[in-house]
């Protein structure tokens, strides 16, 4: 047999090896799409494991199982869910961590090797999914409930004074001291109305934390100066402007930056923090560059802004996350520049007042 | 006696009630003005004092640190906490740093009255003890660290106590404790007592 005589057997191998090739990239595509619908569902239903299991096996279904069976153990409830019908061919899977508890069953329909081995890729980004789901949820619990004891500890703080204030006045009204009644009156004079006002900055506070008041004219370096001597921190001021934002804001801001060196302060028995402020005006905008001289790199700088994040045990966490939000509202900005080998640099930008003061 | 409290609302309101009970009250509203009060008035007798101040408000480290500076100073205040911190927890921490009583908040006018009027007997008890001589010494002792680390706490408040009762006079200090001159000598070195110190 010559070469020649070869050539229809060549060819015919050859387009048998193309068509089985063309046909597993077809299939592989298709399961490809199938895990994309997964992924694009899951977010779809906000990562709800429960949604989630009732709503995928239209595209399990299309991917080549038969059947599917989930028991799940919801926060100490039992659901159950099947869809399709049980097969030979099983992929089992189950999961447990802490409150939520899954088991699930993929059932096979009797086909060849390859599809076998398309359901199982397929079998295992689902499976991967639910896990994800179950973090995600338990992680978003245990964020709420961390968030709300935190919360709670400082509403008690204010609360507790606030009924101090209350019972203190309650106390003397019940217990008048004989002939200091015109002394009382001119002690309730004063009690009353913080009351009022503190009872009012709560519920302000309570409501929302951004309502923050109408933008005001403020000098910058005079405030960040107070701030520092409130924290008892050294800091030299270099430049000077003046920032259009709510008054409140400002405060809060720097009250956070500072209170967050204040802090790393105390903890520091050596190089005493000694914050180096830059105040310039950019365009329209009033650029506040602050950084402590003594300070250490940052270790965590990708964190800083993360919500109930805190680098200290009594801390709620959202100082830098709720200053980044102010000064954003404000029309501002609040950045790092972190490297590894200097100590952090805050950035603060805010609109320029009109009628500014130059450096 | 002195008010220390950050909030001024509620400094102003308990001030009213000791007033009208005829004391005699001064305020300061974070641990600086207190030791700064403290520093020139050696005479106050009383000191309520909140635990959660600027900077930190929600946790206890200044108002532990004006009952520790309190004690360093030798100053014969009784310190009555009146805190809104986590009560177990902070009670526990003050009455080891020194404090003489704890309130919580919220906490009822006759109550910290009665605590001011405790606070008082005991205070006039310890002038009393001091004019015949005697000292009161609060140690907080480890049962591990054995006795000879009791001693040398003792040994080392007395001193200091004598000192700045004499006003670091050495000849006088060591007549009242009984000891030659070398030996107060000897104790502020091994104590490394300075005279801003005492």
């Amino acid at each position: 047999m010559t070469t020649v005589d070869l050539y229809p057997y060549l060819i015919i191998v050859g387009s048998s090896i193309l068509l089985a090739a063309a046909w597993l990239l077809h299939r592989a595509r298709a399961q490809t799409q199938r895990s994309q619908a997964l992924v694009q569902l899951n977010e779809g239903v906000r990562f709800d494991l429960l949604d989630f299991l009732r709503q995928c096996w239209p595209e399990l279904s299309a991917g080549g199982f038969s059947g599917l069976e989930w028991k799940l153990d919801w926060f100490g409830a039992s659901v159950t869910g099947s869809q399709g019908a049980v097969a030979e061919g099983v992929l089992h899977k189950s999961f447990a961590v802490r409150e939520i508890a899954l088991d699930i069953r993929l059932y096979h329909k009797t086909r060849g090797w390859e599809q076998r081995y398309f359901s199982q890729v397929l079998a295992d980004k689902f499976f991967l999914l639910l896990h994800m789901d179950i973090w995600i949820k338990l992680g978003t619990v245990s964020g709420a409930f961390d968030q709300t004891a935190k919360m709670t500890v400082f509403l008690q703080h204010d609360m507790k004074n606030l009924l101090q204030l209350v019972s203190l006045a309650a106390d003397q009204l019940e217990n008048q001291v004989p002939g200091q009644e015109a002394r009382l009156l001119e002690s309730l004079q004063t009690t009353i109305p913080a009351v009022r006002d503190r009872a009012r900055h709560m519920l302000k506070a309570l409501i929302s934390d951004q309502n923050m008041g109408q933008p005001v004219a403020v000098s910058m370096a005079p405030t960040l100066r107070d701030t520092a001597t409130m924290y008892e921190l050294d800091i030299k001021i270099v430049g000077e402007a003046t920032v259009m934002v709510p008054k409140e804001s400002l405060h809060s801001i720097l009250e956070n930056l500072l209170g967050n060196y204040s802090w790393q302060s105390r903890q520091k028995s050596s190089n005493p923090t000694n914050l180096q402020v830059e105040i310039v005006n950019e365009a329209d905008a009033v650029i506040v560059r602050l950084m402590d001289i003594n300070g250490k790199p940052c270790l965590w700088p990708e964190r800083l802004f993360e919500p109930f994040w805190s680098e200290r045990g009594s801390g709620r966490g959202i100082g830098l996350y709720q200053s980044r939000q102010l000064a954003n509202a404000a029309g501002g900005s609040l950045e790092v520049n972190a490297l590894s080998d200097r100590p952090l640099q805050f950035v603060l930008s805010l609109p320029s007042a009109n009628g500014v003061s130059g450096m | 006696m002195l008010l220390v409290d950050d909030d001024a609302a509620l400094r102003s309101a308990l001030r009213n009630v000791l007033d009208m009970r005829g004391y005699d009250v001064l305020e300061a509203d974070c641990r600086k003005s207190a030791l700064e009060v403290l520093g020139k008035k050696e005479h106050i007798g009383v000191i309520i004092l909140d635990l959660g101040m600027p900077p930190a408000v929600h946790s206890t480290e200044e108002g532990l640190a004006v009952i520790r500076a309190t004690s360093e100073l030798m100053h014969p205040a009784k310190i009555i906490v009146l805190t809104g911190q986590d009560e177990e927890q902070s009670a526990l921490e003050a009455i080891r740093e020194g404090a003489f009583d704890f309130l919580s908040k919220p906490a009822r006018a006759e109550d910290i009255v009665q605590a001011v009027k405790r606070a008082f007997l005991f205070h006039r008890n310890d002038q009393a003890m001091a004019a015949e001589g005697m000292t009161r010494l609060q140690l907080n002792a480890k049962v591990a660290d054995g006795l000879k680390a009791v001693r040398e706490e003792a040994e080392e408040k007395l001193v200091r106590q004598v000192l700045k009762d004499t006003g670091f006079n050495v000849y006088q200090s060591a007549a009242r404790l009984g000891l030659k001159r070398e030996s107060i000598y000897y104790f502020l070195k091994k104590f490394e007592i300075k005279r801003d110190d005492s």
